[in-house]
């Protein structure tokens, strides 16, 4: 029999009801995406080139799933939550690769056995272990605060790319996946917060040092993903973020983060 | 009733200051001047313009403006003056 989890990470269902019920509801028309058509001379190519990158990278949810079903471990609400975020990442690739085809920019076979070939499960738990600020940190944790951040980064890359796009339909198709990113980021910070109530202040402290840690050495998965490197597509995310959108990430996130500093000794605080 | 009356200037980059010494646990903050380069000078990373930006924010009480570029901003000086905007903003001058 499976052990339990020392305590759970939120109480009842109802949380991912609703998560779950809102993304299905943001997608009612993906069927009918089949049919876009643009002119790709409107579009700057390195939109071209990030759109494309991002149909992979949201591709690669096998990859992810294998992480997070790794530090959830036995904790099934958030291993469901994993399985059904990974559906949301698809339905991104779904939407991206339509707008790709609707540019003929369409993925090859190439791109898909590079994403295939990626160590990805690997080269993610390493960068993990190296940013633990804590030995005995609850790897939950880690990758809940992890996946604040790298939530919301997607969510300022896809804003990025809307406003940079030049085409309306384009933009409002990338605002929607922003908003749904959103939302994952989000989930993340209820399932952190969930589980935060049942772990000692000792824990708790831990939170705004981690944040700290990870947005020092901010590493998002594409850079896990050897092919992203082949493809010029590393820095997907980070290479929208100028300097107005990195700074509305760190004031976001610091903000969110910095209730936990109250949690650590004076002489600790950063 | 009218709001308190912001701060000067001088006693925001003085508080700043103080702050930042804090920061980045420096024995005194004499040597910080509003001219002081937050990169150069001071070694203010990105890690560290979160920590100023939330200390700033909890000790002047203010949130800075979402479209604020940081990186645009390069001294304390800089930074005390987003501060005096949102002070007077909060204050109504």
């Amino acid at each position: 029999m499976a052990v339990k989890p020392p305590y759970p990470s939120f109480e009842t269902p109802e949380t991912m009801d609703d998560f779950f019920v809102a993304g299905r509801n943001l997608w009612p028309d993906l069927a009918s995406l089949k049919d876009l058509k643009f002119d790709r001379e409107q579009i700057p190519p390195e939109i071209v080139q990030f759109l494309r990158s991002t149909a992979l990278n949201e591709h690669g949810v096998a990859h992810y799933l294998g992480a997070y079903f790794a530090n959830y471990r036995n904790d099934f609400k958030l291993r469901f939550w994993s399985a059904m975020w990974t559906a949301e990442e698809y339905t991104h690739y779904i939407v991206l690769r339509r707008i790709c085809q609707g540019l003929d920019a369409d993925l090859t076979e190439k791109d898909f056995a590079g994403l295939e070939e990626g160590n990805y499960f690997e080269n993610m738990m390493a960068y993990l272990e190296r940013i633990k600020v804590d030995p005995s940190m609850d790897m939950r944790m880690l990758q809940l605060i992890y996946g604040v951040l790298q939530e919301y980064g997607a969510v300022i890359a896809y804003t990025a790319a809307a406003e940079q796009c030049g085409n309306p339909e384009i933009a409002a198709l990338l605002k929607r996946v922003a908003k749904d990113e959103m939302r994952h980021c989000r989930f993340n910070q209820v399932a952190l917060e969930a589980m935060l109530e049942h772990c000692s202040e000792g824990e708790k402290a831990l939170v705004w040092p981690q944040f700290r840690a990870i947005w020092g050495d901010l590493e998002m998965p594409t850079e896990h993903i050897h092919y992203f490197s082949e493809i010029g597509a590393t820095d997907l995310y980070t290479s929208l973020w100028d300097g107005e959108k990195r700074s509305k990430i760190a004031l976001y996130l610091s903000r969110y983060f910095s209730k936990y500093r109250q949690y650590m000794n004076s002489s600790e605080i950063i | 009733m009218s709001s308190p009356t912001p701060p000067e200037r001088g006693e925001i980059v003085s508080r700043l200051a103080t702050s930042l010494a804090e920061l980045l646990r420096l024995e005194s903050a004499d040597s910080i001047t509003a001219e002081s380069d937050l990169r150069e000078d001071l070694g203010v990373d990105s890690l560290g313009l979160v920590d100023l930006v939330t200390v700033a924010e909890e000790d002047f009480s203010i949130r800075f403006s979402s479209s604020t570029d940081f990186s645009e901003i390069h001294t304390v000086g800089d930074v005390a003056g987003l501060i005096e905007i949102q002070l007077q903003k909060a204050s109504g001058t």
